[in-house]
């Protein structure tokens, strides 16, 4: 019998009834238990009026839906997942944080040159934290000079940190290049987060980095432009890279994993998300329904 | 004993039971006006006793009357502080303190709760990034606290790392107990959307070393308070960058008084009739919570580009307590991944710092 169904209050109904009824009609009855019954009487009817009532409005705000919610508790903590590795990791340990990157496919994204990256400091000692990528371009007019580029990245660590990428464009660099393929190659070699990074464009670059931008809702939520933007136009990469640093999240170990039903199965495995259990939305743009009447206060 | 305490409970239902043994032991005891007398006084007694009963633990379960004072104040601002007066800086675990917000733009003065993350200073030059934390209704901030255990599972994700080190606030929506407001400007009432959207924030960036910009702002609330959040969100993007509804809905189910329920106020209207802000929002929903399920379906279809939707789904679950604290860690967790992180006061060093700069660079390998 359903939690929230007709029959269960039906049969609440007739029982509180029955209960008072019968209170009623024992009431001068049951010699030297006639105390004990009488007040066992009033009591088990005001509770059972006070569950009716309870079933009928449980029905109406559908607070408990089933006997299973109603039964269910949320012990969740303790569950955690770990993040897997960067290709790069093991790698980086015997050449330090700043390399030149050449990933499978890096000369298709016509480029200058192999981009440049700098891991933060402490990115080796924490192996469970996943990083925000600043990704900065230029044209090569900058005069940005790698040891520029690399004592920058490293000024913008002062909060957190987060993964440098320096990329020379050329005139054939797609917005493609910077919006996808060199985003999926990063997060294959290194620990980084797939979304919120920011984008410092060179003096030159501002509308390419807007394309850019607008290519991958939610990839790049930061683009260095105003006050950012002169930054880099003064020479002052490091400025522009720690503004950036600030808009992107910190470096975080993997979120809890979402519960996927009630009652909480007990865990078979620490070391991976629930496939499924929450995934971004693709968002395709359809209209969606509009409001249902007689929705419950809430 | 506070209103909400478990004490509070058992004493309602001791008279209860009192009451009941009362009026069935003395009842044909006495002369006929005292009969009469007697019987009327424990039979009401009976019945408010075991009314109350009953009250009493709806109000455990929401949090509406955390505190005898709410109960007889005219609004919620008669409420008595649950937590400490000052926060202990560094301190290694969070910790919650009350302050009271007077609103110069909504003209609203209410109490809001407010978590300082572990370690917390305000001397040191850091500032957090902020989330607003929205009650449901019937419901007060005390749910969050009591309820969800908020401060616990606060701390267990900041300590964990899934989570950074964030000041959480927690306003009330309800200016009165029973006056549901779903965080909109009421027509001729209420102005809680300018109190929540304005004066908070305002009254936190001159209280608390916060970030001032939108990027460190997000909002999360579970029932009405998710549907604050996902409106609030999309309605103010240059406030908040983030939003998080657990159990929410894609409307506000009250009459606002000048009929935008069924427009701006309507998420879904929002989404096909007005430009999408570039803010990302977490919907979370019970599979066997209809409406909200229902709801977040159908604003995660009507989603596009820039706004991003995440959506998580528990199989079973409902509109309680027990699906909300299911919900809330990974909420959290997630927030954290859209706002912008905690920063330093410290301006930017010279970027031509040279002398410390490797002279080579390593190439790594293809892989």
């Amino acid at each position: 019998m359903s939690l929230t169904g007709i029959p269960l209050i039906v049969v609440a109904v007739l029982v509180t009834v029955a209960t008072a009824a019968l209170t009623v009609v024992t009431w001068r009855r049951g010699g030297r238990l006639r105390i004990v019954l009488r007040s066992g009487g009033v009591l088990l009817t005001e509770t059972l009026l006070l569950l009716t009532v309870g079933l009928v409005v449980n029905r109406s705000e559908q607070f408990y839906p089933s006997w299973a919610a109603l039964s269910s508790s949320a012990q969740t903590g303790g569950t955690t997942y770990a993040i897997t590795p960067g290709r790069l990791d093991g790698w980086l340990r015997a050449h330090g944080p700043a390399f030149t990157w050449q990933p499978d496919g890096w000369t298709g994204w016509h480029l200058g040159a192999a981009p440049t990256v700098v891991v933060p400091a402490g990115y080796l000692d924490h192996p469970g934290w996943r990083y925000s990528a600043l990704v900065v371009v230029d044209d090569g007019t900058t005069g940005w000079t790698p040891a520029v580029q690399t004592a920058a990245a490293r000024d913008a660590s002062a909060d957190g940190g987060a993964v440098v990428v320096f990329a020379r464009t050329t005139a054939s660099t797609g917005v493609n290049d910077l919006a996808h393929a060199l985003p999926a190659a990063l997060t294959h070699d290194l620990r980084v987060t797939g979304q919120r990074w920011a984008l410092i464009p060179g003096p030159a670059l501002a509308a390419l980095a807007r394309r850019v931008a607008a290519a991958a809702p939610g990839r790049y939520t930061a683009v260095a432009a105003g006050p950012q933007l002169l930054a880099t136009h003064r020479g002052d990469l490091g400025a522009a890279l720690l503004w950036a640093c600030q808009q992107t999240p910190p470096p975080l170990a993997a979120s809890t994993p979402s519960v996927t039903s009630l009652p909480v199965p007990p865990p078979k495995h620490h070391h991976r998300p629930v496939p499924g259990a929450s995934a971004p939305v693709p968002a395709p743009p359809r209209t969606g329904g509009t409001n249902v009447p007689g929705q419950p206060g809430h | 004993m506070s209103l909400d305490s478990l004490g509070t409970e058992v004493t309602a239902v001791a008279v209860a039971v009192l009451s009941a043994v009362a009026l069935s032991a003395g009842w044909g005891r006495g002369r006929t006006w005292w009969k009469v007398s007697f019987r009327t006084a424990t039979a009401v007694l009976c019945l408010v006793s075991a009314a109350a009963s009953g009250l009493l633990w709806v109000n455990r379960q929401v949090e509406v009357y955390p505190t005898w004072s709410s109960l007889t104040g005219a609004n919620a601002d008669a409420d008595t502080p649950v937590t400490t007066a000052s926060p202990v800086r560094g301190s290694r675990n969070g910790q919650i303190i009350t302050i009271s917000v007077a609103g110069p733009a909504s003209g609203l003065t209410l109490p809001v709760y407010v978590y300082l993350p572990p370690g917390y200073r305000d001397d040191a030059g850091i500032r957090y990034p902020v989330v607003e934390a929205l009650h449901g209704y019937p419901g007060s901030p005390t749910h969050w606290l009591k309820g969800l255990h908020v401060l616990k599972v606060l701390d267990q994700e900041i300590k964990a790392g899934r989570m950074a080190p964030t000041i959480v606030l927690f306003p009330y929506q309800t200016p009165d107990p029973l006056l549901d407001t779903e965080c909109t400007n009421l027509t001729g009432g209420a102005q809680t959307e300018t109190y929540l959207t304005r004066d908070v924030p305002a009254a936190i960036r001159a209280r608390f070393p916060v970030r001032a910009d939108a990027a460190g702002w997000g909002l999360i609330g579970y029932s009405a308070g998710g549907y604050c959040a996902t409106d609030l969100t999309l309605r103010h993007p240059g406030q908040y960058t983030a939003g998080a509804s657990l159990s929410g809905y894609a409307e506000p189910g009250i009459t606002v008084g000048n009929g935008t329920e069924n427009t701006v106020y309507n998420d879904l209207w929002r989404l096909k009739h007005l430009p999408v802000p570039a803010v990302a929002l977490y919907l979370a929903a019970a599979r066997a919570d209809g409406q909200p399920l229902r709801d977040t379906r159908a604003l995660a279809r009507a989603a596009h580009a820039p706004l991003s939707v995440t959506t998580s789904y528990i199989a079973g679950g409902g509109h309680n307590v027990q699906t909300w604290q299911a919900m809330e860690a990974p909420a959290f967790d997630w927030l954290s991944t859209q706002l912008g992180r905690p920063v330093t006061s410290t301006p930017p060093p010279a970027a031509a710092d040279q002398s410390q700069s490797p002279s080579s660079l390593a190439i790594a390998p293809r892989v």
